[in-house]
């Protein structure tokens, strides 16, 4: 007679946390006519390596038709055991874990409480086990492609980084151009180079790559869809449409100088545009975008003179539409960034000469309205500047954390305004100063600002005292005819979407919070996610360079081609025959495992989508989805068991 | 020769009479049944009395279709002399599958429902309470109120199980030729119904849309050939058996479920309220905690003006949620 009829009870004491705190002879002799035959192997601590393979040995000799494991908590070692059943040949879902430790030995108050519990805990798993079935995982090989969402510093470099490694690429961008912040600012921390020159290399590589098809470069898009894990991301993407061809446009801005339109230009406030035209000068691919919003041609068909001039036949194409893509990879890097928040707060919005830092640089930008020049709404050289820092940061009631960056970035305004107009008086509004490292410092020493330091950005008052305005604190009054306010770096809104999108953790700020802020800061807590740059926290471009470099390199480490992906067989299944085709499940997988089957009229599930939380088992009304190792049977059993 | 049919009882405990009509409008089919049953108890439909059901030998009815819950102790003793009486017994109808209707009143307890209607209703008549705590002679109670609601099996052992509210007529004529045949289907089975949901019959279309809470449906016309839960309205289609041909939501009534809980496994009202949950979709902020999402999950479905009525309107006698104490304690 072989011993498949008995269930081998496998006690781990976990280094004596076990032994003391539950009577184990109570336990045995309580099971001793049991029919599962209950066989017990008492370990010391059956998930030390050494002791694993002597486990697996006297289970080979045994040869039990199913086990039941007594230890910590199957979060901890239901995997060690799952291997110890495959090597001592047993099929590793035959088996059920009863975490005596979390859920007896650390909670209950005396040992016969303990083994009281441990006893029910035993019985509706003995009852349990009997009736699991062997699963076998099946494996599908890793897509070594990967995406990455956002074409800012961070997204580029890790673009650039995987294309180094001939990985093929696809770098999603919500703006029709790349490069992101960076490139739209002409002086940047902390030597004043162009950003657009600086980036211009990158930008040109990526494009190059996007040519040659190495990397597909899907600008004006956004993910609406994710779905999979590590190795078999599915993604849905739509691309709003350009109406210009970036493959065969030349740039001659032919079509900008015909369009007769003028419409406001969002991203320099005060200036117009035609409504074909590049968002800035300098934004790379040099193809202009067409504002469908402002065109005539697109609003009642009237104009066709864009179309008339171009050079190049084709390229312009009012027929262009929305377009929604799918695709796999095997790795996701999110660099979707963050921004400066974009507006005044109360006593500051709608007066002139007020400004957040961006918007003050968008204002003296080479390319903006006044040609570089800095001059007040009244047209007038400013005699006075007021920066004022933390606005907005550091207080419990707003925004509490420090963004890091702004100190620097204010150094750099009071440098670049005194340089535009000389006698120009800078004074910096300072609550705390974050200046570190060599650069930083460097300013810091160079700059000739006036300091006043200030308590509490509530309690800053803007007023007019014989004609000038000024900004009162504690007594002080600051020449402010212009003031720029540093507001706090927030998460973009295209962070925000993917953190829903992705159901990435992110902080109550919303900057997505890495599996680890220490060891593991560019990890998301899903794996097969990497973020990089400022989606994470503020920071600086060399920050962005630096995370998309480690982003790239992790991809390269986990995500190896030729990889297996194991399928975890403990999945939800349908019962055709069961299923009604109520719908009711399709919208709720949080996975996106769920599709409709046309022809037979029932959901179907995709393996290698679910994750096996059976959200759709517990909603289906007919009892139509079982989840595989975790039937209703076997719950059922178990818990007539523990209730018996 | 003559050849002896078998003998059918249809008799009604805590009912309003719909089954009997039920049976009354199979039409012409009942010239069928004539010819192959003998209709030998049925104080609905013919002059029979107790005294004639006791007088028949134990065993001799070859099927009895019993409607009606068991509320009073008359009610048991019918159903215990007809399960004597009776080789096949038939839960017939919703209220003897489930408690029906009258399982409602599980929230009270007997006693309650007795001071409520002799006590503080607005038409109650003050005096007319009996002495024993049953009604007064003017009153037709002829026997004390059981605690509780039960559905038919819960006292007495059952066959099989004719679901409907009332049954469908066509339904109920395949059940009742399956009965007269042989081999008989596995104990327990349930007769005259799908093994699918009442949206498999459904005309209306699924566009997989979750509204992102439910409306009452006096609120809103709902869209002609679109599925009624889609647009809020709390339609109980998806987890109800199939086997009415969708009556109901075909002409704009949500389904209230009267044909049974579709899983077999699940407690009803658990069962509803988790298909509910997951047809609506509130807009929940990232990230939320569980007392938020709990908020907003329970603002979309604040629209289920009377939840046990709607969650659990015929299987009140097998709900586990709510209800009495006392009720409680019955079930062990």
């Amino acid at each position: 007679m072989t011993e498949t009829h008995t269930t081998a009870v496998i006690v781990c004491a976990c280094s004596g946390c076990l032994g003391e705190a539950i009577d184990w002879d109570a336990v045995r002799s309580a099971f001793a006519e049991h029919p599962a035959r209950p066989r017990f192997l008492f370990d010391e601590l059956a998930c030390a390596v050494d002791n694993r393979a002597a486990l697996a040995e006297k289970l080979r000799e045994m040869a039990p038709g199913r086990v039941v494991v007594m230890a910590c908590s199957p979060r901890d070692h239901e995997e060690t055991f799952r291997q110890i059943l495959s090597a001592a040949g047993i099929n590793p879902y035959l088996m059920q874990m009863i975490p005596v430790r979390e859920q007896v030995a650390w909670v209950t108050r005396s040992r016969a409480e303990a083994t009281a519990k441990a006893t029910r805990l035993l019985r509706g798993a003995l009852d349990r086990v009997t009736i699991h079935e062997p699963l076998t995982p099946r494996t599908v090989p890793v897509c070594p492609e990967v995406v990455i969402i956002g074409a800012g510093p961070a997204g580029l470099q890790s673009a650039r980084v995987l294309l180094r490694a001939g990985r093929r690429v696809t770098l999603i961008e919500r703006a029709p151009f790349i490069g992101g912040m960076a490139v739209r600012f002409d002086e940047l921390f902390p030597s004043l180079e162009c950003g657009s020159c600086l980036l211009e290399p990158w930008l040109q590589e990526i494009l190059q790559a996007a040519g040659d098809g190495r990397l597909q470069l899907l600008l004006q898009a956004e993910a609406t869809r994710v779905a999979g894990q590590f190795g078999v991301w599915h993604l849905t993407v739509r691309q709003h449409p350009r109406f210009v061809r970036t493959d065969s446009c030349i740039g001659c801005q032919s079509c900008v100088a015909a369009c007769p339109v003028r419409t406001a230009d969002p991203l320099a406030p005060g200036s117009d545009r035609p409504a074909i035209a590049a968002p800035f000068a300098g934004a790379q691919p040099g193809a202009p975008v067409l504002d469908p919003a402002s065109c005539r041609q697109l609003q009642d068909g009237s104009c066709r003179l864009c179309q008339e001039v171009c050079p190049v036949p084709g390229t312009i194409d009012f027929d262009d539409t929305v377009r929604e893509l799918t695709f796999t990879a095997g790795a996701i890097v999110v660099a979707t960034g963050a921004e400066e928040m974009s507006f005044l707060p109360d006593g500051w919005g709608g007066e002139e000469d007020v400004h957040t830092a961006c918007g003050f640089e968008r204002l003296i930008s080479r390319d903006g309205h006044t040609g570089g020049e800095l001059v007040t709404a009244a047209g007038e050289s400013p005699r006075s500047l007021a920066i004022v820092q933390c606005a907005g940061s550091l207080d419990p009631e707003g925004t509490f954390y420090c963004s890091g960056i702004c100190c620097q970035e204010a150094l750099k305004i009071a440098g670049i305004a005194r340089r535009r107009v000389p006698e120009l008086a800078v004074t910096r509004l300072v609550r705390e100063q974050v200046v570190p490292g060599p650069a930083a410092s460097t300013l810091l020493q160079l700059d000739e600002s006036a300091v006043v330091r200030y308590g509490a950005f509530r309690e800053l008052r803007m007023v007019r005292e014989e004609g000038e305005r000024t900004i009162r604190t504690d007594g002080q009054s600051v020449p402010a005819e212009m003031v720029v306010l540093c507001r706090p770096h927030v998460p973009g809104p295209g962070t925000r979407e993917i953190a829903r999108l992705f159901r990435l953790p992110c902080d109550d700020d919303g900057f997505l919070s890495p599996l680890h802020p220490q060891i593991s800061p560019f990890e998301s807590a899903r794996k097969g996610i990497y973020l990089a740059g400022s989606c994470r926290e503020p920071g600086t471009i060399r920050d962005a360079v630096a995370s998309g470099s480690a982003a790239a390199g992790l991809v390269l480490a986990e995500l190896v081609p030729g990889q297996e992906l194991v399928i975890d067989p403990q999945v939800a299944v349908v019962d055709n025959a069961a299923c009604s085709g109520c719908g009711l499940c399709l919208t709720l997988c949080p996975y996106h495992a769920i599709s409709w089957d046309e022809e037979g009229r029932v959901a179907r599930i995709l393996d290698i989508l679910c994750q096996g939380c059976g959200t759709c088992v517990a909603a289906c009304p007919a009892g139509a989805i079982t989840a595989r190792g975790a039937s209703r049977a076997m719950l059922r059993a178990e818990l007539k068991g523990v209730l018996s | 020769m003559t050849v002896s049919r078998p003998a059918m009882a249809i008799y009604w405990t805590g009912s309003c009479g719909g089954c009997e009509v039920a049976f009354l409008n199979l039409d012409e089919a009942l010239l069928g049944i004539g010819r192959d049953w003998e209709l030998s108890f049925c104080p609905c439909l013919l002059d029979t009395k107790r005294a004639d059901l006791e007088a028949m030998a134990d065993g001799s009815i070859a099927v009895t279709l019993l409607n009606g819950c068991l509320r009073s102790g008359e009610n048991l003793e019918m159903a215990r002399l007809l399960r004597l009486k009776s080789r096949l017994l038939v839960a017939f109808g919703s209220c003897a599958d489930g408690g029906g209707v009258p399982a409602l009143a599980n929230e009270a307890s007997a006693a309650q429902l007795l001071s409520r209607i002799c006590d503080t209703a607005a038409d109650a008549v003050p005096g007319q309470r009996g002495d024993d705590g049953t009604f007064s002679p003017e009153l037709p109670a002829p026997s004390p109120l059981l605690p509780r609601v039960h559905a038919v099996a819960e006292l007495v052992d059952v066959d099989y199980v004719i679901p409907g509210c009332p049954p469908e007529p066509d339904r109920l004529l395949d059940a009742i030729r399956t009965l007269g045949m042989s081999p008989l289907p596995p104990r327990g089975t349930v007769l005259g119904c799908t093994s699918r949901s009442v949206c498999d019959d459904c005309p209306r279309e699924k566009r997989n849309h979750r509204p992102q809470r439910l409306v009452r449906s006096c609120a809103i016309i709902p869209e002609e050939g679109w599925c009624l839960l889609e647009q809020g309205i709390a339609c109980m289609g998806m987890a109800t058996r199939g086997g009415c041909g969708a009556l109901c939501p075909t002409v704009h009534a949500p389904c209230t479920g009267c044909y049974g809980t579709l899983d077999p496994d699940a407690v009803p009202v658990a069962a509803s309220l988790s298909a509910l949950s997951a047809a609506v979709l509130p807009d929940i902020p990232h990230p939320a905690d569980d007392r938020t999402v709990r908020e907003l999950y329970r603002a979309a479905l604040s629209a289920v003006a009377d939840p046990l009525g709607t969650l659990c309107r015929y299987d009140g006698a097998r709900n586990l949620a709510g209800g009495t104490g006392q009720s409680g304690a019955d079930r062990g």
